[in-house]
């Protein structure tokens, strides 16, 4: 198991594969994605928190089924013996999934990000809306990544469901929080864009976790006798 | 021409001596005459869906009773020699002659009562015996 | 460099514990162009050897080369040259078989379109279908043909014929004597149907709660068991005197028969037999599966 030669055109491969049998879904999540940014768009009070509530939901959905579909099932259905039968080590495999998922992830995340940014500084929406916003879509992008990291190292399937859903819960207690920090909250409704300090903390803890949590999963991944 | 031999899915002989009766009977039959090349072991094996190391314990026992000769590298061979069928048909007395023993032995028959059996039988049949022995061949 | 006298297994000491079974102190040797059949009950070990051959768990302990090669540092090639399916391993029920081949195909350089077109007819499947909708028996001869068409050199095949019906299982044994014709290619596969191991193995290895019973070249382990019937007055302690007897694995009697199942059992044996008063009867081979059942059970109780 040598860390150092990955076979990268073999990840490629694979990241394809995943890619090629998640695509018809995302694409429905694409379609639903930009019907939530059209209702936000239409500067109607309604209209703008059902489609960012759509947009959550989505987002959240596309990453919980994209792990779903590529590591969850292919331990579950027995497509795992079948791909690690393939010329890949445990090691190519496990990066595979990971980038597999941070592409297949990065399409919906990046329209709904993509999205927002253009419709707060282009609409009459207000500007200060956008660092609150990003700081929300890092939370999902954090609760993603730490799923993912679960997904590949614990079997259970139990497990698995508890941390997805538990994560997709905490959403609306951040969003709450960070509503209730004077230096974000103030801003919302204002022109301004402001980079606060506490905004840019929020951030910087959101990457510490993410690194964190895929530096566990390679040091376990790197320790596993069984890769079924 | 496919090579391949037929195994009874009920009979308990061990498959290499099913491949040797086999072989035999196409031999007698003259399907392969003497001196005409063989199946290749894996070639055979694999036609016939068995191992090759039964092909192989068979063809070696048919070397062994002189039915086929081997040249290393080259393959195995029906043997040249004229007196084949003798050999066979001695094959075949000595097989038979083996099951009687036992089935004296079973009835408990001292060996005088054996060889008086033979006796008087040889007395009595020799002459209709003849012309039947190609139908009595199979038992 | 792997060439034709490079073995296509070779096995030492392999040592694998789990809390509630363990393999102890495997060996194994399959010589290339060889066909090796892994017998054992349900739970004996046939499916972790062969994952731990293939890299799919890591051994405890033990020396492993597939094709010259060390498990598991050397999996990449290997995985290149075995082709390996199991009983658990499914494909993507969404996906048609077609997409499966292609995907192969872009994977192994030496697939061969026109042998898998040859296979797909005679295993009678339609590769536009999703695999959702093949039965167990199309989805095992689906594998079968993924793998059979790139001509791997050594096939690890784990329990390929269990739950098929008899059709389906004589066209895999078909195309699994067609590989025999290739004498640089090697088979290993379990089974706890004795008798397709019969037929096709070189080598027969007994496996049975993670050890190894025997391992040995089919011809002379099937001449070395024979069946044993004779008569004589049978009391208890004669019994026991002939169950002491090396050779004897098993020894019942039903009045004044008394039938023994004998390992290496020659003329010495059956004089030996005859001195005790015994009449000899019958003498003669067993088949595997008596075979098996045979010397686990002796094993069980020594």
């Amino acid at each position: 198991m040598n860390t150092h030669s990955l076979d990268f055109p073999m990840i490629k491969l694979l990241v394809l594969k995943d890619w090629h049998i998640y695509q018809k879904q995302l694409a429905a999540y694409v379609v639903g994605m930009l019907i939530g940014l059209t209702l936000v768009s239409v500067g109607k009070n309604w209209s703008f928190y059902l489609g960012a509530l759509i947009l959550l939901v989505l987002l959240i959905c596309a990453g919980g089924f994209a792990i779903q579909s590529s590591v969850l099932n292919e331990r579950k259905e027995h497509t795992l013996p079948f791909v690690m039968s393939l010329p890949v080590t445990p090691m190519d495999f496990y990066w595979s999934k990971l980038l597999a998922n941070t592409v297949i992830y990065l399409v919906p995340f990046s329209l709904v990000v993509g999205g927002t940014v253009f419709l707060v500084l282009f609409t009459p929406l207000p500007d200060g809306l956008l660092v609150w916003s990003l700081l929300i879509y890092g939370f999902l992008a954090m609760t993603f990544c730490v799923s993912l990291c679960v997904a590949l190292v614990v079997e259970s399937e139990g497990w698995n469901i508890f941390v997805q859903i538990g994560l997709s819960t905490m959403v609306s207690p951040f969003i709450m929080g960070i509503g209730q920090i004077d230096a974000i909250a103030q801003n919302i409704k204002t022109a301004n864009i402001v980079w606060s300090l506490p905004a840019l903390g929020i951030f910087l803890a959101q990457a510490i976790v993410m690194l964190v949590a895929l530096g566990i999963t390679s040091w376990v991944q790197r320790r596993k006798t069984s890769f079924l | 021409m496919s090579d391949q031999i037929f195994f009874s899915s009920t009979d308990n002989t061990p498959m290499y001596s099913q491949i040797m009766e086999h072989v035999l009977a196409r031999v007698l039959i003259g399907d392969w005459r003497p001196g005409q090349a063989l199946p290749s072991i894996r070639e055979l094996a694999s036609a016939s869906r068995v191992s090759v190391i039964t092909v192989k314990r068979a063809y070696l026992e048919l070397e062994r009773t002189g039915v086929i000769v081997t040249r290393h590298g080259i393959g195995s061979f029906v043997a040249d020699t004229q007196d084949l069928p003798r050999q066979l048909a001695q094959e075949e007395f000595d097989t038979h002659l083996l099951g009687m023993l036992r089935a004296a032995n079973k009835l408990g028959m001292p060996a005088a009562a054996v060889t008086e059996v033979v006796h008087n039988s040889l007395a009595s049949e020799l002459t209709a015996a003849v012309p039947e022995k190609q139908a009595t061949k199979r038992k | 460099m792997t060439t034709l006298e490079t073995p296509a297994l070779k096995v030492r000491g392999l040592q694998k514990n789990y809390a509630d079974f363990a393999l102890h102190n495997i060996d194994l040797d399959l010589p290339t162009g060889q066909i090796m059949g892994l017998v054992g009950a349900n739970g004996a070990g046939k499916s972790t050897i062969m994952r731990i051959l293939i890299g799919l768990i890591k051994a405890d302990q033990g020396s492993i080369e597939v094709r010259g090669y060390r498990v598991p540092d050397g999996q990449v090639a290997i995985k290149r040259e075995v082709g390996y399916v199991s009983d658990d391993m499914r494909l993507y029920k969404a996906q048609t078989l077609r997409w499966h081949m292609d995907f192969i195909k872009s994977i192994y350089p030496d697939w061969d379109e026109a042998y898998a077109g040859q296979l797909l007819k005679r295993f009678d499947l339609r590769a536009h279908q999703v695999l959702r909708g093949f039965s167990h028996g199309q989805r095992v001869k689906a594998l079968l043909l993924l793998i059979l068409a790139r001509r791997p050199k050594l096939l690890l095949l784990d329990e390929p014929t269990t739950g098929l019906d008899p059709v389906a299982r004589i066209e895999v044994l078909e195309a699994l004597a067609e590989v025999l014709r290739d004498e640089e290619r090697s088979v290993l596969f379990s089974s706890h149907n004795t008798m397709d191991v019969e037929q096709l193995s070189d080598t027969i290895t007994f496996l049975h709660q993670g050890r190894l019973v025997a391992s040995q070249d089919k011809e002379s382990f099937l001449s070395s068991w024979r069946r044993v019937v004779c008569q004589g007055q049978c009391h208890d302690a004669l019994l026991e005197r002939v169950r002491a007897m090396p050779e004897v694995a098993s020894a019942r009697n039903s009045g004044s028969i008394i039938e023994l199942k004998v390992r290496d059992g020659g003329d010495i044996f059956q004089s030996r037999l005859q001195q005790l008063g015994l009449t000899i009867t019958t003498v003669e081979p067993m088949n595997l599966e008596d075979i098996f059942v045979t010397s686990v059970r002796a094993g069980g109780s020594q």
